[in-house]
């Protein structure tokens, strides 16, 4: 009976051990809430570091400029995965742009889904939020994880300006079309100027008495393409005039993205179905 | 405003535990005074997550409401928040020793309630309808595991220490995993411990 006993306090005591570090091991797998916002250190300050290393790469305003366009994610792992497979079997990218709605529901797990994909790209990514990324705490998930929502950065001779353009989420207090128009005003020595955002000017969710000024905007300092997502389809089409293309690209779903290619003041797309 | 509404809960919440020490255990309780309490880490009701079990035929059933938090983090905010949920123990207690009972199987259901105003009950007019489908202040969150259970003889104060772990998930992320396939079990579970002092 003694030996019996004893064998159960060492067998409790190693399980105790085991426990402990299967615990310390799995911390993660510990949640707290689906609201919780705790993050790796590779998971904070994404748009900024990324922003960082295409501002690094040895393009000259003379160089061909190739980026990516995709756009909403949301939950769409398997098609993610694949996507950006087939994007590493390039070699002619320089960098991806997400043109917002990350998640679904603006969890920091849904986040970190999305970024374990999006972080095997050979390339930087850079993402603008969606009116989806918005929701919950999702604003604040967005900020820990990506960094400020308006934010704009040059590469060879093209100035690249995310809006953002969730009007109703962001109480109507968005897009910062005077923040857009000061950026568009510096950005007038580059030779091409996309504005990407996630909700095109065409859609109510924009906000009817935006998206005029919008408008003005694009066609008075010449932005070379208006970049979208939410509609989950592709669409190529001029509201504005001939002078400005606003293309809308379709959710990663579809399996499709768009390649701009950028050489002098010449910008040509290509639509990319895998 | 929502802050005192927290605290006024907290209160009614600690209340049924102010009739313990003065009463003797054998007499008869009130009505709300809890048989259990329970602290819970982790298991998506919070970091921590403290408050009254009430225990319902032969503790086959139990209902709790918790008052959880989550630590800021990286977030700007503490999360504070309630969740009141069921417990379904379909299988009778084993005995494993003198000393220890084991409850192997324990489902649980609970609805979360979150005191922020950036978690809304109902959304703005202004949204197109079915933009939005779920509440962001109420989550539900569910789970399964097994409980522990040693007796406690000569203590006046607690009859039983319980210990339970929980595997669980909540409803958001199970409609991510229904629309994505790759998205396997060990993506939307996750864990919980928890102890229940019996009185």
């Amino acid at each position: 009976m003694h030996a019996l006993k004893k064998w159960y306090s060492r067998g409790f005591l190693a399980a105790g051990i085991l426990a402990l570090a299967l615990l310390n091991q799995a911390c993660e797998e510990f949640e707290y809430s689906p609201y919780e916002i705790r993050l790796d250190d590779d998971e904070k300050n994404i748009n900024g570091r990324n922003i960082e290393r295409i501002s690094a790469l040895p393009i000259s305003p003379t160089d061909t400029l190739r980026f990516i366009l995709t756009a909403d994610t949301q939950g769409f792992y398997e098609e993610n995965e694949k996507l950006v497979a087939h994007i590493n079997r390039r070699d002619d990218i320089d960098f991806v742009l997400i043109g917002g709605d990350l998640t679904d529901f603006g969890l920091t797990k849904e986040f970190r889904l999305v970024h374990q994909d999006f972080k095997t790209l050979k390339v930087p990514y850079v993402a603008v939020v969606g009116n989806h990324d918005a929701i919950n705490n999702g604003k604040q998930v967005f900020s820990a994880m990506y960094g400020d929502y308006d934010v704009s950065f040059s590469v060879g001779n093209a100035r690249f300006i995310l809006l953002n353009t969730n009007y109703l989420e962001f109480d109507k207090q968005v897009p910062d079309l005077d923040w857009l128009e000061t950026e568009l005003q510096a950005a007038q020595e580059q030779e091409n100027i996309f504005v990407i955002s996630h909700i095109p000017p065409t859609n109510t969710e924009f906000g009817e008495e935006n998206a005029v000024r919008y408008g003005e905007l694009m066609n008075q300092y010449s932005v070379t393409y208006s970049l979208h997502g939410h509609n989950h389809n592709y669409k190529f089409h001029f509201p504005f005039g001939e002078g400005v293309p606003v293309l809308e690209t379709a959710a990663t779903e579809k399996l499709e993205y768009i390649v701009f290619t950028v050489v002098g003041d010449e910008v040509n797309f290509e639509r990319v179905k895998i | 405003m929502n802050l005192r509404l927290l605290l006024i809960i907290l209160c009614f919440l600690s209340l049924p535990l102010y009739t313990y020490g003065q009463e003797d255990s054998t007499s008869a309780r009130q009505w709300y005074a809890p048989d259990a309490l329970t602290l819970q880490f982790a298991g998506n009701v919070g970091m921590f997550a403290v408050g009254p079990n009430y225990s319902f035929a032969q503790d086959k059933v139990n209902a709790e409401l918790l008052y959880g938090f989550v630590p800021k983090f990286d977030a700007e905010e503490v999360l504070h928040l309630l969740t009141i949920r069921g417990i379904y123990k379909p299988i009778k207690r084993v005995e494993l020793n003198e000393k220890y009972k084991l409850t192997p199987l324990r489902l649980n259901l609970g609805l979360s309630y979150y005191f922020r105003d950036q978690f809304s009950t109902s959304w703005d007019s202004s949204y197109p309808k079915n933009y939005y489908w779920w509440t962001s202040s109420l989550r539900v969150t569910g789970g399964l595991g097994a409980e522990l259970h040693r007796p406690i003889r000569n203590s006046r104060s607690i009859k039983e220490l319980t210990l339970y772990g929980e595997v669980g998930t909540y409803d958001l992320i199970v409609t991510s995993a229904v629309k994505d396939p790759t998205l396997t079990a060990w993506d939307i579970m996750s864990f919980a411990i928890g102890v229940r002092a019996g009185f």
